[in-house]
Parts: structure tokens; sequence; C-alpha cells
């Protein structure tokens, strides 16, 4: 990866969640600087590998930073990670379709998207019940294996390169696509067996 | 965006596999001590398997084991995961058999389902079938067992011998299984 979010990305801390989100109730600034002390590498890379631009990256990593803020409280998000990631990744999205129109996106993302091309049942019908996916989605993956469903999540969620997951594995990369292969082949299967056009 | 119902449906994922994909893996220190362990496994039983005098035909091992009329069960091999426990008599999801072929000669292998996966050569793409091995092959067939009224045929022909396998549902031992199809 790219060097993503200078000032964003800070390291070191490992505040307990609890603490951060109890900073954020209390509408002390510091919550922020916690978070991003503790979450920053990570959100940084959600938002490079969909964005491929360390300047954007760092823009949406602090946005989502402030979209926590706004949103916490009323909530109080248990787990924090998944919740902070989502956020960077739909605004990381957002802000892609934004560039797409002006044709410059690229990184990560895009050629995660070009793979999951293939588990498209019907590319006529290019419309589909987001929420109906999701839900098929999370039930093909919880009936996987626990391998290739953290790797279909760290390439698809995370948008992380094959080599990154190949490091974190241990697996090589012809292995990691490999096993990505195979998964997206029975998730299409899957989708089809549930009578899902994406 | 292109495909933007999935990308939106990858973003709310459960917060349960979005935590999960970020805890450590197992390493695979073991794997080589593991993996010389196998092959000398599998190498011993092809070797067994070969001094036995056959009939015409290539020599099959399905799962390990050879292919004769007894039938041999497929089991999920979940590796402990709980949900992806034992097909049984329904899965969801195609289920990977993998057939050992063991010729001195040319092979054509046919399916009448499923997916054909060549292990170390094509192991990314299904093989276009019919496929035509010369020689030694280990394959993986992945077959949808969906439903229990399914039979699946995949025939090795060598010179006029042939040899069929046979996938489908044994009401008796209520599991999915794999054996020679003698009959014409």
């Amino acid at each position: 990866m790219g060097p993503v979010c200078g000032a964003a990305l800070g390291k070191g801390s490992a505040m307990d969640d609890e603490r951060i989100l109890d900073l954020f109730w209390q509408r002390d600034e510091r919550a922020i600087a916690e978070t991003s002390a503790k979450y920053g590498a990570l959100c940084g890379k959600i938002a490079y590998g969909i964005l491929g631009d360390p300047q954007d990256s760092e823009e949406i990593v602090n946005l989502s930073y402030l979209r926590l803020w706004d949103a916490v409280p009323p909530k109080r998000p248990n787990p924090l990670p998944p919740f902070l990631a989502k956020i960077v990744r739909n605004l990381a999205l957002n802000r892609l379709k934004a560039e797409r129109t002006q044709k410059r996106f690229g990184g990560e993302f895009a050629l995660s998207l070009d793979e999951l091309d293939e588990c498209i049942p019907d590319k006529k019908n290019d419309r589909g019940n987001s929420e109906q996916i999701r839900d098929c989605l999370n039930t093909f993956l919880k009936a996987q294996k626990r391998e290739p469903r953290s790797i279909f999540v760290l390439r698809y969620f995370y948008c992380e390169s094959i080599e990154e997951i190949a490091r974190k594995t241990g697996f090589s990369e012809s292995k990691v696509k490999s096993v990505l292969f195979r998964t997206r082949n029975k998730l299409r299967l899957f989708l089809e067996s549930e009578g899902i056009s994406v | 965006m292109k495909h933007e119902a999935l990308v939106n449906a990858i973003t709310m994922l459960d917060d349960e596999l979005i935590e999960e994909a970020r805890e450590p893996f197992r390493r695979r220190i073991a794997a080589p001590v593991f993996g010389f362990c196998a092959a000398a496994v599998c190498a011993a039983a092809v070797g067994v398997f070969l001094l036995v005098p056959r009939s015409g035909g290539a020599d099959i091992l399905v799962m390990g084991q050879e292919l004769s009329d007894k039938p041999i069960a497929i089991c999920s091999d979940d590796g402990g995961d709980s949900a992806a426990v034992g097909i049984r008599a329904f899965a969801m999801l195609p289920t990977d058999i993998s057939v050992e072929i063991v010729s001195s000669g040319k092979t054509v292998v046919n399916v009448s389902g499923g997916e054909l996966y060549i292990v170390g050569e094509t192991e990314n793409l299904p093989a276009e079938c019919p496929l035509e091995l010369s020689g030694d092959a280990s394959l993986v067939w992945s077959v949808p067992l969906w439903a229990a009224g399914e039979e699946y045929e995949l025939t090795a022909q060598t010179g006029s011998d042939s040899r069929i396998l046979l996938v489908s549902f044994d009401e008796e031992m209520q599991e999915w299984t794999v054996k020679e199809n003698t009959q014409p």
C-alpha cells in the first residue's frame, strides 16, 4: 500500500474501545485522536484500497471520524471496528462514484470489482436488492470454512491485495487466488440457486 | 457503479464476519511436515494400489480409497467449522471430490455434471470436458449435491475400457456416496 493518510495514521495506542466510546459520549475530542491512533491504519487501508489515492484516502478517513463523532452518541457500536470500517467504505464508495464521472479511479477496489464480475448470474439485469444479497452473502459466507471466508472478506470488504492476504494467511499468492476463485464460483452458484440476479 | 447492489451488500456484511477477518490466521508452520507425511501416505497408497493386478481401464482412487462397487461416503472436510459440517442429504454448495487417475495410457474423462479441476495445473479454472489425460492425474470433481434424487457420473475411458464413478444419495446410509457403476 502507498503512503496513506499521514496525519490520520497514528500508531501505538491501544486504548480500549469501551473507553474510546466513553470519550465520544462525553463529547471529548480526544475520542477522535484515540480512534485515529488505534484504527487509522485500518481505515486508511480500506479507503486507499477503494480509491487508490493517498490524498483522497486521507480525506475520507478524516471525514469518517467526523461521521463517527456524529453517530456516537446516540449509537454505541459494539464492536466498534466494523462500524467504523463500514463508514469508511461507504464514504470511499461515494467518493469513487463521484470520481468515476471524472474518470479517475483505480486501486485494489477496481481489481476486486472485476473479479466479482464473474459472480453475477445475470449481467443483463444489473439490478438487485442489496439487503437480499447481503442476507445471501452472510448465509453463504457463514457456511464456508474460516480461511476462505476471511480471505473473501479481506479481499472484497477490506480491499486488501493478494500479496497482503498471502502474507497474513501464510498461503502462497497463487493459493490465495485459487481460494478466491473457488469461493467466487461457489458464490455465483449459490446466488443462482437463490434466484438472485445482481 | 458496476454491480452496485453487490458492492453495497458487501459493505453491509455482518459485523462478526468483518471482525473475524482481522483476527490472526493459524500460521502454517507445520505444513511442510504435514505435506510430506500426506504425500508419503498417498504415494504408499498409490504404490500398493499399483501392485494389485487389475482389469482393464484406469485405476481410480476416490478420496484416497480404491474405487469399487462398495459405496464410499462423501463427508464434508469441515475441519471443525460447525457451519460446514455434514453435507448429508442436502448441501447448499458444490462438494469437492478428489479423484486420482492412475493410467499408463491416454484416458478421456467426462462428467455428467459439476466441474472438473486438475490439481496443480488448471486449479484456477475448470477443465474443459471431455478431458484428455496422458498418464496419471489428480483431479477435483466439484459436484452440486443439492437434491437427493440427483445422480452424477464421471467416466474415465482408457482405450476400450471405461470405468464409471457414480455419485448418488444412499438412502440406507443417509449419505452421499461414490461407487463404481458396474451396470452397463
